[in-house]
């Protein structure tokens, strides 16, 4: 009975005594020193932790043979405070596809030029207003406009990729596991957009273009391959195009493509069109478009595209949408579920009123300014996916440069190419013959009208209903007919194809339908006004003048909106990054 | 007496010597017992800071309206659950 006395108590002040063993995580602040970015480009940071384990007790069996053995020790603080190395790279797939982090990096393949940045045209917004602080608008253009001083624009790049990394492996896929790296890229793209488009692409890519062409696709949505990456200072060759290699050669990179949409019309994603109409004018979205004429009459359209600027575009929607988890091109799209085609509500189309001059440049050379109107499409994403672009100064990559994608703009511009006119000529109201005019752009021409030319014009001459136009006078003398002065109307070249192309037929509101209403054309600097349309249409239907055929471009441009991110914005789970954890070294504490 | 009875003598030393022994031997391995339950948790602490580390920002990442403290606390947490089944923390 004793012995159960003194046990009990004993027990009970072994538990008031022992307290409880705890092990807790201390963090410190996350700190900078020395290099705060790799040689990559990657920021590097650093950060305390320290683990601390309260009362450890450790049981001793062998003293119960000691003399002065203690049944227990207890030590208070055993802690290990290690010091990790954080490298944040800007690249999240990799991440979340469960993909081999070697085929990941944070670079992506795009660089500007060093003033790109200091320029004060890229720090604009879409309405020629100044953008806030740190924010940029920079154009995609061609590598073949390319020079060292270009200070407007971004160019893509080459970069080399080993071919696990991007093509189709040997052994088909098990169809529900896209955890390999073609099939997550290819479930990536699919998902998004590839089951909407009609559209078949020719065999016109040789097959190298088609591997330039995977291996830049892979290279945007999932970084460079760490292997090839590349490193400050070292050279990329502005001058060629296509020439990656192993030995970690950079060059630029261009293909164009051609693509057949078999049709009706012009299916496709970027799709407003009629099929009624004599003009197709879509733009079909994967990969179509900078320069595509969209006279159809056949049964195939044929775009010829500098796929390109389609693969960017398409390629960081659909990042920005992964990254957001929101399809961009669904909540902007229609779906026609009679053929299961996506077309761009025609609501989203925005006239444009200010372009920098690189975007003419990338559509047009240089100094070719016949755009007649442009509308464009603006998608703005929630978390800001953020990119690495190259800064190059002379063939050298000077730093890299951290954005955060907070949109992307497409820009669609047409251009007139020609009218073809025809006039039913009727004597009392009986067809009698007609007249063909074809007016192209670019010729100028002078078409004269004499407004109190015949029997009525003389006496029912109203001139307000012409008083806007171009007037001349002219007097002709016939010895037996006295024609006295004569109004004169002077239609140009231009005159006739902005009235062909609202007169068109059923798409008299031209390319992308109401958003016209409002456009004015910026480019033609054109402030006439509305009545003086009206005045030609009047003037012409009364002429019996309608519009044959009507040929226009339609030109396509890619704008990102950017914002810089300076190394400290840049932190551990900033969405859209990746961060390896190193140890660097441990420290130890005991009791 | 019997005469060969002093034999036992070097018998008993020799049982004796077991004894202390056992005594010297066993507080030495309660030592050498202590140091490597201290090393091994050490070791643990090691591997799980860096586990500590990505957790932290695991957590940060998945749910970004708790404060830095509320992350702190549930790595503890998660921690704590480790050194548990590592029959550490009680």
């Amino acid at each position: 009975m004793r012995l159960n006395i003194i046990t009990l108590s004993l027990f009970v002040s072994l538990n008031l005594y022992a307290t409880q063993t705890q092990t807790n995580v201390l963090f410190e602040d996350t700190f900078t020193q020395g290099e705060v970015t790799n040689e990559y480009g990657d920021k590097i940071a650093y950060q305390k932790v320290k683990l601390q384990t309260t009362n450890f007790k450790v049981d001793n069996f062998w003293s119960k043979f000691h003399l002065n053995g203690k049944a227990q020790d207890n030590y208070e603080n055993i802690t290990t405070t290690a010091l990790v190395k954080l490298t944040t790279e800007l690249s999240f797939t990799c991440k979340d596809g469960g993909l081999d982090t070697e085929g990941c990096s944070g670079q992506k393949p795009f660089f500007i030029n060093v003033n790109t940045l200091t320029n004060p045209d890229m720090k604009l917004d879409r309405l020629g207003a100044p953008l806030p602080e740190g924010e940029f608008r920079i154009p995609f253009d061609k590598a073949a406009n390319y020079t060292s001083d270009r200070d407007d624009a971004f160019y893509s790049l080459d970069v080399f990729r080993d071919g696990e990394y991007y093509k189709a492996p040997q052994t088909p896929l098990a169809e529900d596991s896209p955890k390999n790296f073609f099939g997550y890229i290819k479930s990536f793209l699919g998902d998004f957009f590839s089951k909407d488009t009609a559209t078949t692409y020719s065999e016109s890519m040789t097959t190298h273009e088609q591997e330039v062409r995977g291996r830049y696709v892979a290279n945007i949505t999932f970084g460079l391959q760490k292997n090839y990456r590349a490193k400050r200072n070292s050279t990329i060759h502005t001058n060629e195009i296509n020439t990656a290699d192993e030995q970690k050669r950079i060059s630029q990179i261009d293909y164009a493509q051609t693509a057949i949409t078999s049709t009706t019309g012009c299916d496709g994603l970027f799709l407003n069109y009629d099929p009624d109409s004599i003009v197709c004018t879509g733009v079909s979205f994967f990969g179509l478009a900078n320069w595509m004429p969209f006279f159809n009459n056949g049964e195939e359209t044929e775009y010829k595209t500098t796929a390109v600027l389609e693969d960017t575009e398409v390629t960081l929607l659909t990042l920005a949408g992964k990254n957001d988890g929101v399809n961009y091109i669904d909540q902007k799209a229609t779906v026609d579920t009679s053929n299961d085609t996506k077309s761009f509500a025609s609501e989203i189309f925005k006239p444009v009123s200010f372009m920098a001059s690189s975007v003419l440049r990338f559509l047009f050379g240089e100094n070719s300014k016949t755009l007649t109107e442009v509308v464009s499409a603006e998608f703005d994403f929630t978390n800001p996916l953020p990119l690495t672009f190259f800064e190059v100064n002379n063939d050298n990559i000077a730093e890299f440069r951290h954005f955060a994608l907070l949109g992307l703009e497409s820009i669609y511009g047409t251009e007139v190419e020609s009218c073809k006119v025809k006039q039913t000529k009727t004597f009392f109201f009986f067809p009698v013959g007609w007249d063909e005019k074809l007016f192209t752009k670019g010729i100028d021409t002078n078409t004269k009208f004499d407004m109190e030319a015949g029997f009525f014009g003389s006496f029912f001459n109203d001139s307000s209903e012409y008083s806007e136009l171009t007037l001349t006078e002219e007097t002709h003398t016939i010895p037996w007919v006295d024609w006295g002065t004569h109004d004169m109307v002077n239609l140009s070249t231009d005159d006739w194809l902005d009235w062909c192309k609202r007169n068109q037929g059923r798409q008299s509101k031209g390319l992308f339908g109401r958003v016209l209403d409002t456009f004015t054309s910026f480019i033609l600097a054109d402030t006439r006004s509305l009545s003086y349309d009206e005045q030609i249409d009047k003037l012409l239907r009364d002429d019996d003048w309608s519009v044959v055929e009507y040929k226009e471009k339609v030109h396509k441009a890619l704008i990102l909106h950017l914002k810089s991110l300076d190394l400290d914005s840049i932190e551990v789970g900033t969405k859209g990054t990746t961060t390896e954890f190193t140890i660097m070294k441990t420290m130890r504490g005991n009791r | 007496m019997r005469k060969g009875s002093v034999a036992i003598v070097p018998l008993f030393l020799a049982i004796s010597l077991l004894f202390w022994f056992i005594w010297f031997m066993g507080a030495e391995n309660d030592n050498l017992h202590t140091v490597n339950q201290i090393a091994n948790l050490q070791h643990l602490q090691d591997r799980l800071a860096l586990a500590a580390v990505q957790k932290r920002y695991e957590l940060e990442e998945a749910n970004p309206t708790w404060d830095k403290t509320k992350v702190e606390d549930e790595v503890t947490i998660y921690i704590h659950n480790i050194m548990k089944i590592n029959q550490i923390d009680e």
